[in-house]
């Protein structure tokens, strides 16, 4: 009895022995294995590698919602895409037909799910007594946004811009008045070129002239045609006379009752406003034209000049006619004026109706006052040349004094700011701000004037200019101040005589970002203002006060978008908002570019895999 | 005392299986353990599996994001770069050029995968380093890198630690980015795309006749009966046969057309071959070499594609040195310019320049010759046609000859 006890518990523990080769663990461990399998396939297998063997994932190609570039992505790559566009029947069949192979002919039951949304299932059992579980990282899907998508960028080729021509007169003053008083019988003739765009619809011109003595007659003459006369000064709809290209205007000015020279004292102006597709406008002249000028008397010309870009040297050039014959002109003499103070260059004999100051002459002559040349960079310089020995009360000759416009310049060395691509370049009017201390004699004009320039903050300032209607009364010697936001740009005090010195004619003053760091600050109303005593006022009606700025005419990649449609769409509509407050959208003309297959690293998502027994 | 030795002889058996079993229990019980941290480290190498797959996509999706923000910096604002490579490594890591907070870079970059993916609840914990990535222009079109991702796992409960250092290698193309030297050079004018030319050369003499006439172009047929208008017969006899554009015999018997090359030996599988390589299907009969010629470069100019050459690479064009000429090293990209886009354009077009990219957009004077068969505005200088040896196609082969001494001997 005890051996068969002994060998019955012998077969128990036999039977327990081999029970043992059951043991969960190796469940658990076969269970993982097959996970592992299931899921390193979906992470490493491309479809473009299934293909083949897998009808669905071909006829996915065959219907052109799989394609050519999708045939390296990786199966979880494609599920989850399809998964995250909310194709999960796409993403469900896939993972189907892949993946159930991996359970066929096991007891195993499985589920794949992607972020909590089931993929496939294989349920055979009720219940489970081990579970495994796997999940794979994958990156760059989340519901609802787009996997790989477009990304679009646009920019401007053709817009109509509304952009304003201003043309500055210079001052240029001939005598009319003989000594000691009456009339002398001349005429300045001022000869004036308008070089509008030839693409340019023109939607109004206007011209506003002041002569050189508030007594002067005058008339106007556009293209050849006779327009206007006035007296003193004038302003004028010629928007009728004007056309796209070159257009001259003549002002031919004569004594009147008392001044003694005719001409223009710096405040004439004509002012084109038209629309163009020519995106930039911006002119950077390497030389600037003395205007043609026709006068029986001795000719004094004053020409200021302002330019975007630091100045290296400058060279004038004259060019004379006699066109009714009599003496030719004898000399000319030039004076640089900077900053209120007029340095004496030299006088030369004109040789053949020509006369020539070089850049170094120039330069060592305003060195020897220490004064460099780069520093007109910053504002606006006068060259200031007489043609004969200049009077404001002589006999008339009887001969013109002919400057030749093409022939006759300042050519300025600068590095001439360059538009970039990506820029356009707007000229637009600031506005008055405020009016202070009208003139008793003369009320349109005021001691204390204030503009704002306001200047958006998408855009660049470059330069700001003014052309200024001013009157003085002769022999007073009143205080000129310039403010802009605060900054003292220039100073005339009578009892302060290392101030800046008084100037007649204040009839220009620019400045740009290099002037002063606060003059021009974008995103913000930058307040110019001009303060004078009695004896000297600005008239602002007839006034201009310009601002260039540069705005920004391309959008780049922007947002990634499902489809390339939408992603065109969003840089246009970037694009338009960037425009919008510049550029009349009348007719803007855009490309864009697209990129396609732009991945985003959305999510991460999880693909889980359940295996169960 | 029989009972007694069936008790003695069960003893003698059971001793050894009851040892055996309280063995196989031992060893069944470590068996159990082993499996167990198996298990765990299965797991966590499943971990590390899915992190360094999905470290691919990181490191792709962050590199491709970066390299289109350069691209973007600079055709938008006219900057070039500095650094190509370092500012690609800038936004991969920190989503910022030159300080500046990229877009496109926005929850794209390396740094953002890497804390994503650390925030992931594993159940075990993970800690993933990488070393500084690079961004190569290794050639052509491609960049590439090489990324080096350390992970680690740990149990919490310290049965396993799992850490493994990979080397991740990264390729994508630029083809369909912008190319920034037509923008800068254009002021923003014209803008061309990367497009891989679809040729490996620009121009091959397949064959030398024995006699030749005329100049012509055509698709090839090898049927004397496909007869037509734009065909070129390639056939071992081609005395007396009309009806073809050009014929091209390997006979030297004389054709009835105006264009022939023939004397041609081996002219059928010569053809054969080079269409079955090349893809371009229009074969040039040249009297003035005698020769029969493929020209691809006539597609590659037309379409506006690049072909990996001696020109800037991708890189030098992002940083605006597009001087190229660099022909030790045959890895960068030719493109030519297209002159009648300019023309259209309103730009101005230098009449006798070189067409190949860096050549015509140089100030220095790189005069071109029109190459025979192609457009005529398609000039080409002698340095460029001899190094791809399609100097023989240079109209004016004396002066040709001449140029190639003054200019770069």
């Amino acid at each position: 009895m005890v051996s068969v006890g002994l060998l019955l518990t012998l077969a128990i523990m036999l039977s327990a022995l081999s029970f043992s080769t059951s043991a969960p663990e190796l469940t658990v461990q076969r269970l993982s294995m097959v996970s592992r399998d299931t899921l390193l396939l979906t992470q490493t297998a491309t479809v473009g590698d299934l293909e083949d063997n897998y009808p669905v994932l071909a006829d996915l190609f065959a219907a052109g919602i799989l394609t050519q570039s999708d045939r390296g992505r990786d199966l979880l790559d494609v599920i989850g895409a399809f998964w995250a566009e909310g194709n999960t029947t796409y993403a469900e069949n896939i993972t189907g037909s892949v993946l159930s192979p991996f359970f066929n002919g096991t007891p195993y039951n499985a589920q794949i799910l992607m972020d909590g949304t089931q993929l496939f299932e294989r349920n055979i059992t009720e219940t489970a007594r081990f579970v495994i579980r796997q999940r794979a990282i994958a990156s760059g899907f989340e519901i609802g946004k787009p996997s790989y998508g477009y990304i679009s960028r646009a920019w401007l080729i053709t817009a109509t811009k509304n952009n304003t021509l201003i043309m500055l007169g210079d001052v240029i003053t001939s005598s009319v008045k003989q000594f000691p008083m009456g009339n002398n019988g001349n005429q300045v003739n001022i000869t004036y070129l308008l070089e509008v765009p030839l693409n340019a619809n023109i939607s109004n011109a206007s011209t506003f002239i002041e002569t050189a003595w508030i007594d002067n007659p005058f008339k106007v003459y556009v293209n050849g045609n006779f327009v206007y006369q006035s007296s003193g000064k004038g302003l004028t709809d010629i928007t009728d006379y004007i056309v796209p290209g070159n257009n001259t205007v003549s002002v031919v000015s004569r004594y009147g009752s008392g001044g003694a020279e005719g001409g223009d004292d710096g405040a004439t102006h004509f002012v084109v406003q038209y629309n163009t597709t020519t995106l930039a406008t911006i002119s950077n002249p390497a030389r600037f034209h003395f205007y043609e000028v026709l006068s029986e008397a001795p000719i004094r010309y004053k020409k200021p000049i302002f330019v975007l870009g630091n100045v290296s040297g400058l060279n004038v050039s004259l060019n004379f006619t006699n066109e009714s014959g009599g003496t030719p002109i004898q000399n000319a003499t030039l004076n640089i004026t900077w900053k209120g103070v007029s340095y004496y260059i030299s006088i030369k004999n004109v040789t053949n109706g020509s006369v020539f100051w070089n850049e170094t002459e120039i330069a060592t002559t305003l060195a020897a006052s220490g004064i460099s040349v780069t520093e007109f960079s910053t504002g606006v310089f006068w060259v200031v040349v007489d043609i004969d020995k200049y009077v404001t009360r002589t006999r008339r000759d009887y001969y013109q004094r002919v400057i030749r416009r093409d022939t006759s310049y300042v050519e300025v060395g600068y590095d001439p700011y360059t538009i970039v691509f990506g820029k356009v370049d707007l000229t637009t009017q600031a506005s008055l701000f405020s009016l202070y201390e009208q003139d008793e004699a003369v009320p349109e004009f005021y001691r204390n004037v204030t503009w704002n320039v306001s200047i958006h903050n998408e855009s660049e300032p470059l330069a700001a200019l003014y052309k200024l209607p001013w009157l003085y009364y002769s022999g007073a010697n009143p205080v000129q101040q310039v403010f802009v936001n605060g900054d003292v740009l220039y100073n005339h005090d009578p009892n302060n005589p290392s101030s800046n010195p008084l100037i007649v004619e204040f009839a220009r003053f620019g400045y740009t970002p290099v002037s002063s760091a606060n003059a021009l600050v974008a995103g913000a109303n930058n307040l110019f203002s001009l303060n004078f005593t009695q004896g000297y006022g600005i008239d602002p009606a007839n006034a201009l006060a310009s601002v260039t700025t540069l705005i920004r005419s391309t959008v780049g990649y922007g947002t990634v978008f499902a489809n390339e449609s939408d992603a065109v769409a969003d840089a246009y509509e970037r694009l338009e908002e960037l425009l919008g407050p510049f550029i009349q959208a009348i007719d803007i003309s855009n490309e864009s570019q697209s990129i396609g297959d732009v991945p985003s690293l959305w999510g991460p998502a999880q693909l889980d895999i359940r295996i169960w027994i | 005392m029989k009972g007694q030795a069936y008790s003695l002889m069960a003893l003698v058996i059971a001793i050894p299986l009851f040892s055996l079993f309280a063995f196989s229990l031992t060893t069944f019980q470590e068996q159990h353990s082993a499996v167990a941290e198996m298990v765990v480290i299965d797991q966590m190498r499943i971990v590390e599996k899915t992190i360094e797959a999905d470290f691919q996509k990181g490191v792709t999706t962050s590199a491709k994001r970066a390299f289109i923000a350069i691209t973007d910096h600079v055709v938008t604002n006219g900057e070039f770069m500095d650094n190509t490579g370092y500012r690609g490594v800038e936004l991969i890591l920190n989503g910022t050029l030159y300080g500046v907070p990229n877009t496109l870079m926005q929850n794209n970059t390396l740094t953002d995968w890497k804390m994503k993916i650390q925030n992931i609840t594993t159940g075990f914990e993970t800690s993933i380093s990488f070393l500084t990535p690079q961004l190569d222009n290794i050639s052509g079109m491609t960049i590439s890198g090489t990324y080096d991702i350390l992970v680690n796992i740990s149990d919490p409960f310290g049965r396993a630690i799992f850490e493994k250092r990979t080397k991740t290698p990264l390729f994508f193309t630029v083809e369909g980015f912008d190319d920034p030297l037509y923008i800068a050079k254009t002021s923003g004018i014209i803008k061309r795309t990367y497009n891989l030319s679809l040729y490996s050369y620009y121009a091959k003499k397949l064959l030398t006749g024995s006699a030749s006439s005329g100049n012509c172009s055509g698709l090839v047929t090898f049927d004397e009966g496909d007869t037509g208008e734009g065909k070129i017969l390639v056939t071992t006899d081609p005395t007396g046969i009309t009806g073809f554009t050009g014929i091209i015999g390997e006979g030297a018997g004389t054709p009835s057309v105006s264009c022939f090359v023939v004397g041609a030996a081996g002219a059928i599988a010569a053809i054969t071959q080079t269409l079955n390589d090349e893809p371009y299907p229009f074969i040039t009969l040249d009297n003035f070499t005698n020769g029969v010629w493929h020209i691809p470069l006539n597609d590659t100019v037309l379409t506006k594609r690049y072909q990996v050459g001696v020109g800037a690479s991708v890189y030098e064009r992002l940083q605006g040195n597009f001087t190229g000429n660099n022909y030790s090293m045959l890895d960068a990209l030719d493109s030519f310019v297209y002159i009648p886009e300019l023309e259209d354009a309103g730009l101005p077009v230098k009449e006798n320049q070189s067409i190949v990219d860096f050549y015509y957009f140089q100030s220095q004077e790189a005069k071109g010759y029109h190459v025979r068969h192609l457009p005529d505005w398609v000039k080409i200088n002698t340095r460029f046609a001899e190094y791809y040896n399609f100097s023989d196609l240079l109209e004016n082969a004396q002066a040709v000859e001449e140029e190639t001494v003054d200019l770069f001997g």
